[in-house]
């Protein structure tokens, strides 16, 4: 894998404010790379930094292993917090305008608006566009140079659920052409619907990075009463699939894979003569392990 | 150049508002001499001059040769300013939309993005001295009773500070949008500084204190100043009738510090 972008040592400050601090990171190509955090945690400042509109207080940072430059940004398609047009003309000569700037081909307006599926709202003014529609668009025009970045700022900000279904479904499809994807969210559920790497920034900082895959993975968490509470405990041991046994205030807490189902750990028990008084499976909310990160930082 | 002259044209021709108001602008170089024609005509009807040694103002020959390219060049320094409502609202409203933050993050430099709407600015001088030179020379043709080819030419001078002060006034909107960001409060300010502000000063300046030079060193007068006013000479005073170096040169002080000045404010400011 090579690498897509190197931030070194990033920082922007607001007079006494600092909104981005000491920021390292690096992004490879082809993953779908998650910004988590709260409102104010720094997310735009960063990729307006990233994106040549914000200029930074100090470090580097280098799209492609080539530092950067507006060409460089013709090859990334991006969104930073809101869809931006210019409300008087129609969605086509918006893109039309992008074209020109990007240096892309006039037929790639009707196939990326057929790709977001405006195909045909083409012809009217942005200004009569819904959010969902003006969120479409921006991704149109990101997507027109067929560029080998999407940079996107909270995409489904402000969307009905079918509009963030669509939205993300989109993103997914686009994903899977290879193409890099990094997108910046205050979700955590589109992190983990979308991304395959997240970080997480609080105020400025970077406080945590991982793999969604193995962070927010959807661990199965049951909970089992029985009469013989030590019995029951020396049996789950023996189950495949169980990584950890625990027992509080009477009660003994299993956690497990993914695929663990209270079904197959009810069937063992059964064999074995247990009876369970007790028997239900709970998950962890991705907003509790958030939460989480949040206050071990 | 001719790539970025194209992607803002394709901001403007899209917008009706200034469709109409580019259509206002070809229109009044029309307008605005018959108007002026028929205007002295008015005058002498209702103030007859009498018997002097005045030429009556509907004699005047204000179409004729040699003296046409002054007199037009200073009626036409008004019709700019349907163009400075395009710049100032085109500038004005990129901050409004925030497209200029797009134009950057989809790929334009921000110094590309300056000479995007310098482009603009130029060619529209351009364009306007040529409809200068082309009304000129057909008026003068039909009215002027001398077309000798060195009548004709000379004074034509007046065509190259027509331009400069066209570009010169939509440069000082550049800056002031630029600075400004806001439609309302930048066309308030601009009418504020031209009609009040700039003149209050300078009339204080050189009727009260005798500085007439430092007075002509205002950015406003200093524009003007490019094209003095030509009709004092009809009526025997006497009027400047050329371009003169100093004029040019306080003009081009202030054009240098325009570019500058609107270039920094461009590049260095977080968008
Ligand atoms: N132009 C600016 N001037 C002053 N402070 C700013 C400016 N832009 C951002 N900030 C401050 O920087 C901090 C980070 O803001 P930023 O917009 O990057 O947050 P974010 O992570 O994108 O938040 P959200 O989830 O709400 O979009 C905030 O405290 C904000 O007030
Ligand atoms: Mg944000």
């Amino acid at each position: 894998m090579s690498t897509i972008l190197e931030i070194k040592g990033l920082t922007k400050r607001f007079g006494r404010l600092t909104a981005v601090n000491q920021l390292d990171l690096t992004i490879e190509k082809g993953s779908v790379f998650g910004m988590l955090g709260p409102n104010g945690s720094g997310k735009t400042t960063t990729l307006g930094m990233l994106l040549g509109v914000t200029t930074p207080t100090a470090g580097s940072f280098s799209w492609f292993g080539n530092g950067h430059s507006h060409e460089m940004r013709k090859n990334i398609g991006a969104i930073l917090e809101q869809p931006v047009f210019y409300p008087y003309m129609t969605g086509e000569q918006n893109l039309d305008l992008v074209c020109q700037i990007k240096g892309a081909e006039k037929t790639r307006i009707a196939e990326v608006l057929e790709t977001v599926g405006l195909s045909g709202r083409g012809k009217d003014k942005f200004k009569g566009y819904s959010l969902g529609m003006k969120q479409r668009l921006a991704i149109a025009a990101a997507l027109i140079n067929d560029p080998h970045v999407l940079v996107l700022d909270e995409p489904t900000n402000g969307l009905d659920p079918q509009g963030i279904f669509d939205i993300r479904e989109l993103i997914r499809d686009i994903a899977t052409t290879g193409k890099t994807i990094i997108l910046a969210s205050h979700l955590l559920d589109e992190v983990q619907k979308v991304c395959t790497e997240f970080c997480v920034l609080q105020t400025g900082n970077l406080i945590y990075k991982g793999s969604v895959e193995e962070d927010f993975a959807d661990s199965t968490t049951i909970e089992l009463v029985a009469d013989d509470l030590s019995k029951l405990k020396t049996v789950l041991g023996g189950i495949s699939g169980i990584t950890e046994v625990e027992e509080k205030d009477g009660t003994i807490l299993v956690r497990g894979e993914k695929d663990l189902t209270s079904l197959t750990v009810n069937k063992v028990l059964v064999e074995k003569g247990i009876v369970l008084t007790h028997l239900r499976t709970l998950k962890k909310s991705l907003e509790e392990q958030f939460m989480e990160i949040l206050k071990e930082s | 150049m001719l790539r970025l002259l194209k992607i803002e044209l394709t901001k403007l021709y899209t917008n009706r508002f200034f469709k109409v108001l580019g259509a206002l602008w070809l229109f009044a170089f029309i307008s605005i001499p018959v108007a002026f024609k028929y205007f002295l005509v008015w005058i002498e009807k209702n103030e007859p001059t009498g018997d002097n040694q005045f030429l009556k103002p509907d004699q005047w020959p204000i179409f004729d040769f040699v003296d046409i390219w002054q007199n037009l060049a200073y009626l036409y320094k008004m019709v700019t300013i349907f163009i400075c409502f395009i710049v100032l609202a085109s500038v004005t409203n990129e901050f409004d939309y925030k497209t200029i933050r797009q134009n950057v993050i989809d790929g334009m430099s921000r110094r590309e993005w300056w000479l995007s709407k310098i482009t603009f600015m130029l060619a529209i001088s351009f364009l306007a001295t040529v409809i200068l030179a082309v009304i000129g020379l057909v008026v003068g043709y039909a009215y002027s009773p001398v077309t000798d080819v060195e009548y004709v030419l000379r004074n034509i001078e007046f065509m190259g500070a027509y331009f400069l002060q066209v570009f010169y006034f939509l440069m000082f909107c550049f800056v002031i949008s630029l600075l400004i960001k806001r439609a309302g409060f930048a066309f308030a300010g601009i009418l504020f500084y031209i009609y009040i502000l700039e003149p209050i000063v300078t009339v204080i300046l050189s009727e009260k204190y005798e500085l007439t030079f430092l007075a002509d060193c205002f950015p406003i007068e200093a524009g003007w100043n490019l094209i003095r006013l030509p009709f004092e000479k009809y009526f025997l005073m006497y009027s400047q009738d050329y371009v003169a170096w100093l004029d040019l040169g306080v003009a081009g002080a202030w054009l240098a510090f325009f570019m500058g000045m609107s270039y920094l404010l461009v590049t260095r400011r977080d968008l």
